[in-house]
C-alpha cells in the first residue's frame, strides 16, 4: 500500500499566506507528496510564490470558478493515492500535519479525514470564537454526522473517482460530499492532531450574504435536493 | 498478501493489498480456485485447484512431493516444514526442483517462543513463506514478519483489516509506523522549539533565541532548527510557547 498525497491548494489573491502555507507543506515530515496550486485569475504573487515551491499550476478563470470545480479539476492533475486539501490561506502548524491525517487511511473504511483549525493571535473575535467552538480536541469517528470542511482536509482519491465534488452548488461542496460518503457506509475522522491555522475563520466574520448562500446549500443537502 | 480461509470471516469487504482465497482441507470437496490440501501420493490432483497444500508431518513425504511436481503444471505448492531437519529439508528441496513451492509452517499447537523462532528463521531467509493458524495474534505475527500467504484452517473471527494494516507496515513501500494511538500516547510530551526569551513581531529568530520545550501543544520538531534560523517572525512569541509554522513569514512579509 502506499500512502503518497497529492496536496490542492485553491487560491485567488493568497500572496500573503501562501509562502507560509508552502513553507510548511514542503517541510512535511510524509515525504511522498505533489501540490497542486489552483488559481482563480489571481492579480498579486500567487502564481510567482507557487512556481517558486515547485507547485503544479493550474489555472481557473472568473467564469468558470466554482469551488467544487476548482477541486476537481486541481484533484485529477495529481495520481496521488490520497488526496489532501488546504486552503491557500492556512498554514499547517507544524511537520506532521500530512501524516497525521495520513495515518487513519490504514484503517479499511475510512473515506476521509478533516483537521483541527486555529485562529492566529490577530483574527478577528468572531473567527476565533467560531474556530475555537467547531473545532475541538477529541477526535471523532462520524458515522452519521456529516460535518466535514475542506480548508484542512484528505480524502481517498479512489472514492473521488466514483464521487467528485458536486459542481451543481456553489461552496459546502464538502458536507455534500460527506453526506454521500457517509450514505455509502463509509466513515469520516476528525482528526485533532492534524492542525492548521486559519487566519479568516470558517464563516469569514459573519458576512451576511456568505452566510445565506451556505444555508441555502446546507438546506439543500439536508433534503437530499443536490 | 493473500489469506486462504475454509470458512471466510463475516464481513469480507475489500481490504487493500489484501486477495481472498478458499482452502479445502484434504478429502473436502474442492473448490474452483482454492487452495486444495493433498495428503496422497495416489489421488488425482484437482485440475480447478489454484494451489496445493502439503499439510503438517508430510513434508518429508517424497512420493507426495515427487507426485506433486509431476503433475502441479507450475501452480504453487506450499510444503509444510514442521518437523523436518536439515537433510529432511534437503532432500524435500531436492524433489521439488524445478517446482514453484513456498516453505508453509503450521503454528497452531505452537507454544509462543517456538513459534517466534521458526517466524524468524523463516523471516531470515529472504523467501516468501506461508503461515497456518487460527490464532488471530499469530496471524498478525505473521504478516508483521512478511508473510505472502496465511491459511486460516478453520472458522475464525480474523481481523483482516488489522492483519492489512500489520502487512502494509511491513512492506517496503510503507512509511514509518505512524498511528492514531501512538499520537494519543505522545500528547502532550513532544518536544518542539521555543525561544529562550521573549521575541516580537518582525524579529530575526538567531541560533542562541532557540531552546527545545515540551508543551502540550506540538510545535515544530527539533530538526527543523535550520530552517527556523534566520526566519522573521510574523507574530512575537514569549518563552514556553511552541514555535509553528505560522510565527514564520518565509519572506514573504505582508503582500
Amino acid at each position: 500500500m502506499t500512502e503518497g498525497v497529492t496536496v490542492v491548494i485553491r487560491a485567488k489573491n493568497e500572496a500573503r499566506w501562501l509562502a507560509s502555507c508552502l513553507g510548511a507543506v514542503s517541510l512535511q515530515d510524509h515525504h511522498d507528496f505533489e501540490i497542486i496550486l489552483v488559481d482563480n485569475e489571481s492579480t498579486d504573487r500567487t502564481s510567482e510564490i507557487g512556481k517558486r515551491y515547485g507547485c503544479k499550476m493550474i489555472s481557473i478563470s472568473d467564469a468558470d470558478f466554482n469551488y467544487s470545480r476548482a477541486l476537481n479539476i486541481g484533484i485529477k492533475a495529481g495520481s496521488k493515492p490520497l488526496v489532501a486539501m488546504v486552503s491557500g490561506h492556512c498554514i499547517p502548524t507544524d511537520d506532521q500535519w500530512l501524516a497525521r491525517m495520513a495515518m487513519h487511511f490504514k484503517t479499511s473504511g475510512v473515506a476521509a479525514v478533516y483537521g483541527r483549525q486555529e485562529p492566529l493571535p490577530d483574527s478577528a473575535p468572531s473567527d476565533k470564537r467560531d474556530l475555537w467552538t467547531t473545532f475541538g480536541l477529541d477526535r471523532k469517528i462520524q458515522k452519521r454526522d456529516y460535518f466535514f470542511h475542506n480548508a484542512n482536509s484528505m480524502i481517498r482519491r479512489d472514492i473521488w473517482d466514483r464521487l467528485p465534488f458536486n459542481e451543481n452548488i456553489h461552496g459546502v461542496e464538502d458536507q455534500d460530499w460527506a453526506k454521500k460518503v457517509i450514505g455509502e457506509r463509509h466513515q469520516i475522522v476528525y482528526e485533532p492532531h492534524a492542525r492548521v491555522f486559519h487566519h479568516h475563520g470558517i464563516h469569514h466574520q459573519d458576512n451576511e450574504d456568505r452566510a445565506a448562500r451556505v444555508v441555502r446549500v446546507i438546506e439543500l443537502i439536508q433534503q437530499d435536493l443536490t | 498478501m493473500k489469506i486462504w480461509f475454509h470458512t471466510p470471516p463475516q464481513d469480507t469487504s475489500p481490504v487493500d493489498g489484501m486477495e481472498i482465497g478458499c482452502f479445502v482441507a484434504a478429502g473436502n470437496k474442492e473448490q474452483e480456485g482454492a487452495a486444495v490440501e493433498v495428503i496422497s501420493s495416489d489421488e488425482a490432483l484437482p485440475e480447478t485447484a489454484e494451489t496445493f497444500v502439503v499439510p503438517s508431518g508430510l513434508g518429508g513425504h517424497l512420493d507426495l512431493l515427487s507426485h506433486l511436481a509431476e503433475n502441479s503444471h507450475g501452480k504453487l505448492i506450499f510444503v509444510a516444514l514442521n518437523g523436518l531437519g536439515s537433510k529432511a529439508l534437503s532432500a524435500a528441496h531436492q524433489v521439488l526442483k524445478g517446482s514453484h513451492f513456498i516453505h508453509l509452517f503450521d503454528a497452531q499447537d505452537q507454544d509462543h517462543v517456538s513459534y517466534l523462532e521458526q517466524l524468524s528463521w523463516l523471516r531470515s531467509r529472504d523467501k516468501p513463506f506461508a503461515i497456518m493458524s487460527r490464532s488471530t495474534e499469530k496471524l498478525l505475527l505473521a504478516a508483521a514478519a512478511g508473510a505472502e500467504h496465511l491459511i486460516v484452517p478453520d472458522g475464525s473471527d480474523v481481523n483482516l483489516s488489522d492483519i492489512s494494516r500489520v502487512a502494509a507496515s511491513a512492506g517496503a513501500q510503507s512509511l514509518r509506523p505512524v498511528s492514531a494511538t501512538e499520537v494519543d500516547h505522545l500528547a502532550g510530551r513532544e518536544a518542539s522549539l521555543g525561544v529562550a526569551q521573549s521575541k516580537h513581531k518582525g524579529e530575526t529568530i538567531l541560533e542562541n533565541d532557540l531552546c527545545v520545550i515540551i508543551n502540550p501543544e506540538r510545535g515544530l520538531a527539533p530538526f527543523l532548527k535550520g530552517h527556523v534560523i534566520g526566519q522573521r517572525l510574523r507574530y512575537g512569541i514569549e518563552p514556553g510557547e511552541p514555535l509553528h509554522f505560522g510565527h514564520l513569514e518565509e519572506g514573504e512579509g505582508n503582500d
